[in-house]
């Protein structure tokens, strides 16, 4: 299968192009997709692990891409594989100390310190909130909150109803509220 | 902290998690696993078997040991009566009954034995059966 000419071929154009073989369409879907599953990730409490987690996310998603059926994006649906991906990572690793949270520094490039520091601190108790969450009120949080996504598309790629979906996310609001008083 | 807040936070977490991976990086590697041949694995490594198989090892374990058990267990309720009774008798009484255990063990192996033949193991150990 060859790719459409002109423009930006679509994730379904490079899904189709992977299954017919294509490795480069393969490569163009984990590029266009990595950095958010890292974030998505990184949030869920995957510290360091996160380049190998991602890399294992893709490598499940490409294996199975026939049980993908469009009912929700690439991206969500990746997302979700790269939440079973984190807990079977967890399960093996259980014996280990607690995942840490991201502490390595990066470079400062805002103006204030001290707004900047005061910044990571709260998004650090923000993460170590929502990775305190049940499983499926922080992967509905996360792809809510932090991906932008719909309802219908979270519900699609977590196998669940857009009703249910609302309330994980209303209960996961509502929980993190009440901790981060 | 409000909702606003909260979702603006959010928003950024991951951040810098996404920042140290290196996508080109990423790419290659996920390609070069996709190459490598499938290894199937043999049916006895199929996660149903395995379950089944540990499943049949617990029942065979836990029916054994259940039978054991069974076996050399006295019901707490078939043995509070007679604890209660035994409570009540005088220590004459107790002579005479442990005479009498003593006599059906006479009865059942063929070897003559009586209250003062055991050690004061076994009389600890007959005094436990007792009280179940």
């Amino acid at each position: 299968m060859t790719l459409p000419r002109g423009g930006s071929p679509s994730d379904a154009d490079l899904i189709a192009a992977w299954r017919a073989g294509d490795e480069a369409a393969a490569a163009e879907l984990v590029k266009r997709h990595a950095t958010a599953v890292a974030r998505f990730l990184g949030a869920a409490g995957a510290g360091d692990d996160v380049e190998d987690l991602v890399q294992e996310t893709f490598f499940r998603a490409f294996r199975k891409i026939d049980s993908y059926r469009g009912g929700a994006s690439f991206r969500t649906w990746v997302i979700a594989i790269g939440s079973n991906a984190l807990k079977d990572a967890r399960r093996r690793l259980r014996r280990r100390p607690a995942i840490p949270l991201e502490t390595e520094e990066i470079p400062d490039e805002r103006t204030d310190p001290h707004a900047e520091l005061v910044g990571q601190e709260a998004e650090e108790r923000v993460a170590r909130c929502v990775q305190q969450l049940p499983r499926m009120q922080r992967d509905v949080f996360l792809l809510r909150a932090q991906q932008g996504m719909d309802y219908e598309d979270i519900a699609g790629a977590l196998n669940t109803t857009v009703g249910a979906a609302r309330v994980h996310f209303h209960h996961a609001l509502k929980r993190l509220k009440e901790w981060l008083v | 902290m409000n909702q606003e807040e909260l979702e603006r936070i959010a928003a950024r977490l991951g951040e810098r998690a996404a920042a140290r991976l290196n996508v080109d990086r990423t790419a290659a590697a996920v390609v070069a696993r996709l190459r490598a041949p499938v290894r199937t694995a043999h049916w006895w490594e199929r996660p149903a078997v395995l379950k089944m198989a540990a499943a049949v090892a617990l029942m065979v374990g836990g029916g054994t040991v259940a039978v054991k058990t069974l076996r050399h267990t006295v019901p707490a309720e078939a043995s509070a009566p007679v604890i209660a009774s035994l409570q009540a008798l005088s220590s004459d009484e107790l002579e005479e009954v442990f005479d009498s255990l003593a006599t059906d063990a006479t009865v059942n192996e063929g070897a003559p034995v009586g209250l003062h033949d055991l050690t004061s193991e076994q009389l600890r150990e007959l005094l436990q059966r007792m009280e179940g």
